[in-house]
């Protein structure tokens, strides 16, 4: 009886536990930034701060880049996303980004330069996507196959 | 000895003498007639110039051999060039008279009279930068010029294929480039022309250039553009004041530009950033009345908060603040199309210390992609008389969101 009550508190326990972790991954999936170049501004509240490489920020925050800036967003889903410079950008979930959805204004400021147009967004194999250091290198080195094999692009 | 010098000093004085009367009396009759003016002077260069224009349609040939003789008579004349260039095209000798037009422009690169016929050789042979380059010579000898040449020099960079080209040949250009640009905001209808334009000379364009230009855009509804052209503008510090709201805390020059402060001009009060006790940073504003004025808007700051709820706050201190009902923060939708006000806050009026205000506004989905932040003032009733005085104190403004 007593080892039953112990049984019961444990899993009462884990499934709390379990839940919670999973509750806490559906609503954080924070975005990561990556090859931050140039002036990127994020606002995560109500001011702008400087944006640096693996900085995670939620869906929400505002992305901003200044001419001859750019970043990449990598959601944990395997989608990147990347900003161009004079790009306000609010991030979106991970769906939204596959979908290549979201908000975001653009001002091309060079005339009939396409290659400022906004790309869709590339796709990263969920296998090599972990939140652990050296993920930009490995990340841009995968973008850049995959996107020169022409493969894995988003469902457009 | 002596009276031998004497003549001759007294011989080339006279002959010097004939020679400034003969020049000046046949370049001043050179532009009455030819014939009167060749009596007084019959090799001057500008006489044969003279003569070259008048046989010119009649006889190009003719008309050459005089310029030639003219340009013999002075060869470091640009004029001569000039004209030897216009008639050789006549004469259908193309090469030859685009040498002879830059060897005009060589010897006279500052001289409007060469300049701009140069501007117009160079249009007709098709080469509408180089005439543009001319214009711009000739207008920095004789600003008056911009009055016709503005309208020329604009149709040139309307022109799809001539436009990045023409902005910048354009770019270096003196101080003449901002009547110039101020010329295109308004008159062009092109938006490309004065986008190429500004990028052009981005990098030093003066600050009521890109005010204009931020207004234009604004104006025209071209939000986002608006707000990178000023975001662009930013020195490294000022880009550590932005926000929701652009340097809620009054440290930055209040330079009344784009999605920055604004401040209207307005008589009988008094608006900057200044310190003072108490506050968040070093300065806080400072609106300080000094007569009575109608109810207006006394600062704007344009801001870009995406659709949601958010909340204004910021502190207030009042130092005997008489002013009608008083000044109070609103928030409202500055889209061409939707003013809609989406909150405010309490009146501000009388004497107090530091506190903090806050009020909750959403920003609605649909014509609304441009706010406006400002601080407008109540004058009250028409039958009050009261005069204004006193100050208030703000600082610390920020908006957050709230979903």
């Amino acid at each position: 009886m007593k080892m039953s009550k112990y049984a019961v508190t444990f899993l009462t326990a884990s499934s709390v536990l379990l839940s919670q972790a999973v509750l806490a991954a559906a609503v954080a999936e924070p975005v990561k930034l990556a090859q931050v170049q140039g002036d990127v501004m994020v606002n995560n509240g109500s001011r702008f701060v400087k944006a640096v490489s693996g900085l995670e920020l939620k869906p929400g925050a505002k992305i901003v880049t200044a001419k001859s800036s750019n970043v990449s967003l990598i959601y944990q889903n395997g989608c990147v996303k990347e900003l161009k410079q004079n790009t306000m950008h609010t991030v979106g979930t991970p769906e939204q980004c596959a979908a290549n959805a979201g908000k975001e204004r653009t001002y091309v400021a060079a005339l009939g330069d396409s290659n400022l147009a906004i790309k869709p967004p590339v796709y990263i194999k969920p296998v090599v996507i972990g939140f652990a250091g050296g993920l930009t290198t490995l990340v841009a080195t995968q973008a850049n196959n995959d996107s020169n094999n022409n493969r894995n692009s988003s469902p457009q | 000895m002596k009276q031998v010098k004497w003549w001759a000093f007294g011989m080339v004085a006279t002959f010097l003498a004939w020679r400034i009367i003969a020049v000046n009396v046949s370049q001043h009759l050179a532009t009455e007639g030819i014939p009167a003016a060749s009596a007084w002077a019959k090799n001057s260069s500008q006489i044969l110039l003279a003569e070259a224009a008048v046989t010119a349609h009649a006889d190009s040939a003719k008309a050459r051999a005089i310029a030639e003789d003219a340009v013999f008579y002075n060869p470091a004349s640009g004029r001569g060039f000039l004209m030897l260039a216009g008639l050789l095209e006549l004469e259908g000798k193309v090469a030859l008279a685009e040498n002879a037009a830059k060897v005009a422009h060589f010897l006279a690169p500052r001289d409007a009279d060469v300049q701009l016929p140069l501007g117009a050789f160079w249009l007709r042979r098709g080469a509408a930068i180089q005439a543009l380059s001319h214009w711009g010579a000739a207008i920095e000898s004789n600003a008056a010029l911009s009055k016709t040449l503005f309208p020329v020099m604009q149709s040139i960079v309307d022109t799809p294929q001539s436009r990045l080209a023409a902005a910048e040949a354009l770019k270096n250009a003196p101080d003449w480039w901002n009547g110039f640009f101020m010329h295109v905001l308004k008159n062009t209808t092109q938006e490309d022309t004065l986008k190429a334009l500004y990028l052009a000379r981005s990098d030093k364009i003066a600050h009521d250039q890109r005010r204009a230009y931020i207004d234009h855009l604004l104006d025209g509804g071209y939000y986002t553009d608006a707000y990178f052209v000023w975001l662009n503008g930013l020195q490294a510090a000022q880009l550590t004041a932005l926000g929701n709201v652009y340097d809620g805390g009054f440290e930055q020059v209040l330079d009344d530009e784009g999605f920055g402060w604004r401040s209207a001009e307005n008589k009988g009060v008094m608006m900057a950033a200044e310190p003072t006790y108490g506050q968040g940073g070093k300065k806080a504003l400072h609106v300080a009345f000094q007569q009575r004025l109608q109810s207006r808007e006394l600062i704007r700051q344009f801001l870009m908060l995406d659709p949601g709820k958010y909340r204004l706050s910021g502190k207030a201190r009042l130092d005997k603040l008489t002013a009608g009902k008083g000044v109070r923060w609103e928030i409202n939708c500055a889209d061409r199309d939707g003013r809609q006000l989406l909150s405010n806050s309490e009146y501000f009026i009388g004497t107090d210390s530091w506190n903090r205000f806050e009020t909750a506004f959403e920003i609605p989905s649909e014509k609304c992609e441009v706010q406006a932040l400002r601080l407008q003032l109540n004058a009250g009733n028409d039958y009050d008389e009261t005069p204004f005085s006193g100050a208030a104190w703000f600082d610390d403004l920020e908006v957050v969101r709230v979903d």
